[in-house]
């Protein structure tokens, strides 16, 4: 049997980036389709996605870090915490690139468009006029599919690295007596 | 918590925490990136700010200089400063040095001198892997920010900045402080974590990628490997921040006295064969004697 002290967080970490992954995806084109159809685009709907966004974006990090210092019971050092994060984070932004991508379409569910959608009705509900101001923001939100999934999965990656950390700091309080 | 190594030293506080260096090295990258970006941009927004009274696209365009000193201080802070800060948690005081190759072994000077005309040999090379490059199809919008930055340059070069600045600006500043970062902080940990032919190539390689260039990637990153190579065969980063200085100083020089280069379509324009050949073997032979020279060399200091 493999000692528990040298048991791999690669397992514990893909499920956690895959799960949140999907799940951010599914609330995501949830949040978008409801934005949309119902037409209430305005501050409170932009701060519910931003702190869906970041919520979503840190949590892989964090709980891959949890589930596998309380698997191993055996307090990790932050530089692995690290690790663990930057790993889910990783395989969060490669799973949620693919759903946005590839498995809604499939569906019938053109998510690059839904957003541009949301994106007009937020500009109508804020009042933004200005054709210039407006064309700038949306040129910043297209571009490049290739270079935006590059974008997704890098900057996940980094969030998780440092939510990693933490996770690593928080969760192997209990266990400082006994670490790798 | 253990913070001595097997040898009895005491451990830097990357390595007491279990930081795998490539992983330092990785992410220092892009912070280190987002930094630059990020002090320049707000360093040229408040300038323009300060002259102008607002900030729009005119006043960007009228205002060269100032992109120039943002693009200056973001390198200087965001690059080169926060490296020397970040680096002290990778290497103990007594041998931060070292670490960074921030020392000149007996024969620096001379070996410095060779870089330089290993700088100089390998253009016509370098230009030939740079029309190399331009041939691969790439996507339009890449090409469209290509274009962008040629005529960012060309505004640059043709709006009547003080040659001395533009040295200043291009050639003195990024040759230090890309240096400091890119052989002396990332090389280092990758060294560490792969040893040095591996870190060799992925410093290149990285060094490449950071310009955000893509149809110059390929002369880039050997350029930059040219340059990890000569750091780690000297034990120094000084010659490799004169090489870089006289690359990018030359470039300076040949636009400033020759601006009629610019309009050079280097898509279709390529050195004579002969230069080439000149530039290869010379380039070969430099490497030879360098490796010659440095053969009996032992770096000293940091292990």
């Amino acid at each position: 049997m493999e000692p528990i002290e040298q048991k791999s967080f690669v397992n514990t970490a893909v499920i956690i980036g895959v799960i949140f992954g999907v799940t951010y995806s599914i609330v995501n084109v949830i949040s978008l389709t409801i934005g949309v159809n119902s037409g209430a685009v305005g501050v409170g709907s932009i701060l519910f996605f931003c702190f869906m966004c970041c919520a979503f974006a840190i949590l892989p990090g964090l709980l891959a870090n949890r589930f596998y210092i309380h698997e191993i019971k055996t307090a990790v050092e932050i530089g692995k915490g690290a690790l663990i994060g930057l790993t889910a984070g990783l395989i969060f932004g490669v799973v949620f690139g693919f759903f946005d991508n590839v498995v809604w379409r499939l569906f019938g569910v053109d998510t690059e468009a839904l957003t541009l959608e949301y994106m007009l009705l937020m500009f109508e509900n804020l009042n933004i006029d200005d054709p210039n101001m407006r064309d700038e923001m949306m040129s910043s939100t297209s571009g490049s599919r290739t270079f935006s999934l590059f974008l997704n999965v890098l900057v996940a990656g980094l969030l998780n690295v440092l939510s990693g950390m933490a996770g690593a700091a928080i969760f192997s309080k209990p266990y400082e007596d006994k670490e790798i | 918590m253990e913070s001595f190594n097997v040898q009895g030293h005491h451990k830097s506080w990357f390595d007491r925490n279990g930081f795998p260096p490539w992983l330092i090295a990785l992410v220092w990258v892009v912070l280190s990136f987002l930094l630059f970006q990020g002090i320049g941009s707000v360093v040229a927004l408040l300038l323009i700010f300060y002259k102008e009274g607002a900030v729009n696209e005119q006043a960007l365009v009228q205002n060269p200089e100032i992109l120039l000193i943002g693009n200056s201080v973001g390198q200087i802070l965001g690059l080169a400063v926060a490296t020397l800060i970040i680096a002290r948690l990778s290497a103990l005081p007594f041998e931060y040095r070292s670490f960074l190759r921030l020392e000149a072994p007996k024969g620096t000077l001379k070996l410095t001198g060779f870089s330089v005309l290993l700088v100089i040999v390998v253009q016509p090379s370098i230009w030939l892997f740079s029309w190399l490059n331009q041939q691969f199809p790439l996507p339009e919008s890449w090409i469209e920010m290509e274009s962008i930055q040629l005529e960012l340059l060309e505004t640059l070069f043709m709006s009547g900045i003080p040659l001395w600045f533009m040295i200043f600006s291009i050639a003195v500043v990024p040759a230090v402080c890309e240096e400091i970062m890119f052989r002396g902080y990332v090389m280092r940990l990758l060294e560490k974590s792969s040893g040095v032919i591996l870190a060799i190539l992925l410093s290149g390689l990285i060094f490449g990628l950071f310009h955000l260039r893509i149809t110059q990637l390929i002369p880039l990153s050997l350029i930059g490997m040219l340059l990890g190579w000569v750091t780690i065969k000297t034990g120094s980063l000084y010659p490799a921040v004169i090489m870089h200085f006289v690359h990018n100083g030359a470039t300076v020089l040949a636009v400033h006295f020759y601006p009629q280069l610019l309009e050079v379509d280097t898509t279709d324009a390529l050195p004579p064969w002969w230069l080439i050949i000149f530039s290869f073997v010379l380039t070969g032979y430099f490497i030879y004697l360098f490796s010659r020279i440095t053969a009996n060399q032992k770096e000293s200091g940091y292990v």
